[in-house]
């Protein structure tokens, strides 16, 4: 699938599972991604990411998982749900890279702002306190 | 602090501390839909690494007994210590003998606690 096929199917998905354990980097990256336009679900582990799956009504037609965590849920997609996208991202500026790039592809089509103000703000608040 | 593009509404940003991850998705999303930003921590520890950092969080609604412990307790001894401004509402089948501005018992109906939530920050 090119690209554009990628953005286009991405682009009718209104709901994301974002499966991040920092509840720093989850909340930021949860809230920039709502601004796009996505209704964001929050899971903070693997366990977590598979009740939402199993258990909820939801259509989550993509997944934004941090590395660790999302090699243990994408064995589990690709038998139960192979048409949901796993993005992996290993590192928070990844991760606001991906968060970026599924904007551009999201309900609004576009970023709120620079995905590295974003990686930014979540060094600084890490650095600040959170575990 | 938080960078203005992130606080993305104009309405006050609650903190849902709620371990079970069904219960917790089905309020915040309600909280959401009635216009709340909110923020979603799933233990005491998280809850509070999430006061560090932002300044803008209104209220707090906790859960007390998760993962088998009395974390709410811990957390909202914290909050009265460190953010005393903080209003905090304890969601729980267990009765709270710390001082919060109010509590609901599980189950509850979402509109109850919307209710609550209103009265305790007086929109």
């Amino acid at each position: 699938m090119n690209n554009a096929a990628i953005r286009s199917e991405i682009r009718e998905a209104v709901t994301l599972l974002l499966l991040e354990q920092e509840v720093i980097v989850r909340a930021s990256l949860a809230e920039y991604l709502r601004s796009c336009g996505y209704r964001v679900l929050e899971a903070r582990s693997a366990a977590e990411a598979l009740t939402i799956l199993q258990e909820s009504s939801e259509n989550i037609r993509v997944v934004l998982s941090g590395a660790q965590n999302g090699f243990r849920l994408s064995g589990w997609l690709k038998a139960n749900r192979p048409k949901v996208k796993l993005v992996l991202a290993a590192t928070p500026e990844r991760a606001a890279q991906a968060a970026a790039g599924l904007c551009d592809a999201g309900p609004h089509g576009k970023r709120p702002y620079d995905p590295q103000l974003l990686a930014q703000k979540i060094r600084a608040h890490l650095a600040r306190g959170g575990s | 602090m938080v960078p203005a593009e992130i606080v993305s509404g104009r309405d006050p940003v609650l903190l849902v501390v709620e371990d079970e991850v069904l219960i917790r998705l089905s309020v915040c999303d309600f909280l959401r839909d009635e216009g709340f930003t909110v923020i979603e921590a799933g233990n005491a520890d998280d809850a509070l690494a999430v006061l560090n950092v932002r300044g803008d969080i209104a209220l707090v609604l906790t859960d007390l007994n998760m993962s088998g412990a009395m974390e709410g307790v811990r957390l909202i001894r914290e909050i009265r210590r460190s953010y005393p401004a903080i209003k905090v509402i304890t969601a729980s089948a267990y009765q709270v003998t710390e001082p919060v501005e109010a509590t609901i018992t599980k189950p509850y109906s979402l509109d109850r606690l919307l209710a609550i939530i209103k009265s305790v920050l007086d929109l």
